[in-house]
């Protein structure tokens, strides 16, 4: 099927696919296998009435140098999880290194005011709360008696 | 000198249970590393700090395991989850190369770092020259 996919959509396609395909292969394959890790670190979402609260799986990082932006009712948080220091007598190497991105759409349009964010122990968690005015509001229905 | 233990996995893809809650444990990323005294395990645990870590040698078995507060926080609802697991097992078959003694270990967040010693007889010993 995939060689299929290849003679139908030329040469740049191709690359494309090939492309897909080894960040499939290295989101399935990095490390134990569970798909979630390396570029894309595993996200949890929770929510209630008036929050949103993300967990995000990213140990060993900077928290400094995390970047989370809000536009919208998107959400993006950026960074990088830092090189192992040590480059020489590898004998296993799973844990990803390197650039991650999630985005995150928002059931609602969030301001940057209402997030909140915390890094403990290798988990971040970003508390959104929902603005006032994307609230649902209780429109009182007249009657004429 | 050390080698990821498979059989492990199934053993320990559920770890305890309590009640009807299955806790399910996931299998850590780890990194290894050696040099000519020692070698470093570096072990992905988030969630994990140095109270919730239990690391024990059993014979030649070295066994990492965490505990980790990954619930529904209170007052909210499961929107979405990719990682709902309760914490982290794995372990790893050591050689007697390494010394039994010489094991120690630290956390920082959500890294666990564990330096294993070689055993002196096999670390590389520099032979002075004397001059006449």
């Amino acid at each position: 099927m995939l060689v299929g996919r290849f003679s139908r959509n030329g040469l740049l396609n191709s690359f494309r696919e090939l492309d897909w395909m080894e960040r499939e292969l290295n989101r399935l394959f990095n490390g134990n296998g569970l798909p979630g890790a390396g570029e894309y670190p595993q996200l949890n979402v929770y929510s209630n009435e008036d929050s949103l609260k993300i967990r995000l799986f990213i140990p060993g990082i900077d928290p400094e140098k995390l970047d989370i932006s809000v536009l919208g009712n998107s959400l993006a948080i950026r960074g990088e999880l830092p090189e192992g220091e040590i480059t020489e007598g590898v004998l296993r190497s799973e844990r990803y290194s390197g650039k991650f991105e999630r985005a995150i759409r928002l059931p609602f349009r969030a301001k940057a005011e209402g997030i909140d964010a915390d890094y403990s122990k290798g988990i971040l968690t970003v508390t959104v709360v929902k603005p006032e005015d994307e609230k649902p509001r209780k429109i009182a229905v007249k009657s004429d008696s | 000198m050390i080698t990821s233990e498979n059989r492990v996995k199934e053993e320990s893809g559920v770890a305890a249970s309590e009640g009807d809650v299955v806790r399910e444990y996931s299998v850590p990323e780890v990194d290894v590393f050696e040099n000519e005294e020692s070698l470093l395990l570096v072990a992905n645990v988030p969630g994990a700090d140095e109270k919730s870590v239990d690391l024990s040698l059993e014979k030649n078995i070295l066994t990492i395991e965490a505990k980790v507060e990954n619930r529904v926080p209170e007052g909210y609802k499961r929107y979405y989850a990719e990682n709902e697991a309760e914490g982290y097992s794995r372990q790893f078959r050591l050689s007697d190369d390494i010394d039994r003694d010489g094991i120690s270990a630290s956390v920082n967040n959500g890294v666990l770092r564990i330096t294993l010693k070689k055993a002196k007889e096999i670390q590389p010993k520099k032979i002075e020259i004397k001059t006449a």
